[in-house]
């Protein structure tokens, strides 16, 4: 209700009503384009980008999709372009300063208290997971982005990327099993866990 | 395995909750009978797990005023747009406007021609002159008369006696100065309420110098304004003191004419030719005392009657000259001043007209317009494909 009446006012060109809209959503938008893309300052771009696209293209707009669904519609795409237009080269981000000091860390501080030794942990395993959903083709790494870290349905996953359910459903548990597999490589899988040799012979 | 392949694609959305009860049962049941895809279930599970452990990073503090900043200038940018599609039109109507009123302003011939041609069309002013011009021109009623009497010189009074015509030729031999016909013509405003004041007040002046009144006539306007209608006559000598000598009782003298035509030539014309039928007539009295038969008689008198009538009808011409140049004719027209009320009426009048004369020429622009409404439409074809075939050719360039 509140989105219908904000979105009528924008619709109107009130520019106030249009910041709304970007507090509203820029969180989002800009996670899911650091996910996609892996470094902030292209994540600020497309975000950037996107919502005035967004702005000037509001009058299309019917709402036939929820908002919220065309937004990341929108979004998606312009993060999708973007890896194209770099091509296939793998990028890496720089601007993660825990990637660098890799597993080093936490040995180097053996004294210290359980939380502060779990959070060091917990650091270096979101460097590794980021950086493994990175390494991940685009398509992969889109609907790792769109459903396990922004948490949409498959079927708004499906609209926004113009692809049946099926495909969807096919394409996350591929992503995940990729994904696996990346991670295996940065140990993030205990050796009991990975059991990697039985599902790549499976394969 | 075979059975695995089966369900291998839907184990996320299994974990999801994506799938129906049927396919979820379906993938219990499988699981419980095939370790390797619980296994698998397991493995994804975890996956999953670590991914949502990843937490949101918060986006630059500034990010929504920049994001704002460049939506301002997409505004700007979206207004440039529009006037830039616009503009070709705003450019297209001033032109015409500068056109319409320059054809308004400055009396294009042709222009000129289709007002006149359509009756009722042109600006108030226009028929305002035009009544007033043919007003002027228009034939003053004393030479109606004249006119009336000059065509119809059979109704002039009969049975003259024989001593007038001989007073008539006595008379032309002192009558051998210029004879002059002096018309006058004076239109002035009296202050309201006057009016009856100075026609009783003219009738004297005319009646003291000799003169009469020829005819009278008064009206009122529709605004309310009377006025008055008179032709006057009075003798040749007093007609400068007339139609200068009540100035002092009127506010305002519109318009004041004297016209003096020398008709000394037609009169001696008239006075030759009554000598000849006297001449004539003398003779035949002399020939009738002669004749000796009544047929001879007969026809002397009937050749009698004939010249007897034609001297009248000469005479009677010459006394109307006599008559006109003796007697001037001035033709008056007084109306009251406007009063307010009056004024008021006929400004509104004015207003209304004004509006009508507006509206009719409105239409008669518009038919005039057609044609070039013609060479409009080609333009903004023009103007469209011109436009299309730019923006298509920067889209190809994006």
């Amino acid at each position: 209700m509140r989105e219908d009446v904000l979105l009528a006012r924008c619709r109107k060109g009130n520019p106030r009503a249009f910041e709304e809209l970007v507090e509203l959503y820029e969180k989002k938008v800009y996670n899911l384009a650091y996910r996609m893309l892996g470094n902030m300052e292209d994540a600020r771009d497309i975000t950037q980008d996107a919502f005035i696209k967004v702005y000037s293209s509001l009058s299309n707009f019917r709402g036939d999709s929820s908002f919220s669904t065309w937004l990341f519609k929108i979004v998606s795409n312009m993060c999708l372009d973007e890896l194209r237009r770099r091509g296939r080269r793998s990028f890496v981000s720089l601007d993660e300063p825990l990637q660098q000091e890799d597993g080093e860390m936490p040995r180097q501080m053996p004294d210290l208290k359980m939380d502060l030794e779990k959070e060091v942990e917990d650091r270096y395993i979101q460097a590794m997971v980021h950086r493994a959903i990175l390494s991940l083709t685009a398509d992969h790494r889109m609907v790792i982005a769109l459903r396990d870290l922004q948490g949409f349905s498959y079927e708004e996953i499906a609209e926004m990327m113009d692809c049946s359910l099926g495909t969807v459903k096919s394409r996350i548990n591929r992503a995940r099993l990729a994904l696996r597999r990346q991670m295996e490589e940065g140990e993030l899988f205990l050796p009991d866990d990975v059991q990697s040799g039985r599902r790549e012979g499976g394969r | 395995m075979n059975d695995c392949s089966i369900y291998r694609d839907d184990l996320s959305a299994y974990i999801d909750g994506e799938l129906t009860w049927d396919e979820r049962e379906a993938i219990e049941k499988h699981m419980a009978a095939c370790p390797a895809c619980a296994d698998e279930v397991e493995v994804l599970r975890h996956t999953q797990k670590l991914c949502q452990q990843l937490e949101d990073v918060n986006p630059p503090s500034d990010l929504t005023s920049s994001i704002m900043d460049r939506v301002r200038d997409e505004r700007d940018e979206q207004l440039k747009r529009r006037w830039r599609r616009f503009y070709p039109w705003g450019a297209v109507a001033a032109v015409l406007l500068i056109f319409m009123v320059a054809v308004q302003v400055t009396p294009v011939p042709g222009w000129q021609q289709l007002t006149q041609a359509l009756p009722g069309v042109g600006s108030n002013l226009d028929t305002r002159m035009w009544d007033q011009a043919n007003f002027i021109t228009a034939p003053a009623p004393g030479d109606v008369v004249s006119d009336s009497a000059v065509d119809a010189p059979d109704h002039a009074p009969e049975a003259p006696d024989g001593g007038m015509a001989i007073s008539g030729l006595e008379a032309m031999p002192q009558d051998m100065e210029r004879m002059i016909v002096k018309t006058g013509r004076i239109v002035a405003e009296v202050a309201e309420g006057e009016l009856d004041e100075i026609e009783t007040h003219i009738i004297n002046l005319v009646e003291q110098r000799e003169g009469y009144v020829e005819s009278s006539s008064q009206m009122t306007e529709p605004s309310g304004r009377r006025r008055t209608n008179m032709v006057v006559r009075v003798p040749a000598e007093e007609f400068s003191n007339v139609l200068y000598g009540f100035d002092d009782q009127l506010s305002r003298v519109l318009e004041r004419s004297a016209a003096a035509e020398d008709v000394s030539e037609t009169y001696m014309d008239l006075r030759a030719r009554l000598r000849n039928r006297e001449v004539q007539e003398r003779r035949l009295l002399e020939i009738m005392d002669m004749a000796a038969s009544v047929d001879e008689i007969m026809q002397v008198e009937n050749e009698l009657a004939r010249v007897r009538s034609d001297i009248e009808y000469l005479m009677a011409r010459m006394r109307y000259y006599e008559s006109v140049v003796s007697l001037s004719t001035i033709q008056m027209q007084l109306r009251e001043a406007a009063s307010p009320i009056g004024e008021l009426a006929s400004w509104w009048e004015d207003v209304r007209d004004a509006f009508m004369s507006s509206i009719r020429g409105l239409a008669v622009y518009t038919a005039w317009l057609l044609p070039y409404a013609g060479f409009i439409l080609l333009l903004w074809i023009l103007v469209k494909r011109i436009r299309f075939k730019r923006t298509s050719g920067s889209k190809r360039q994006e």
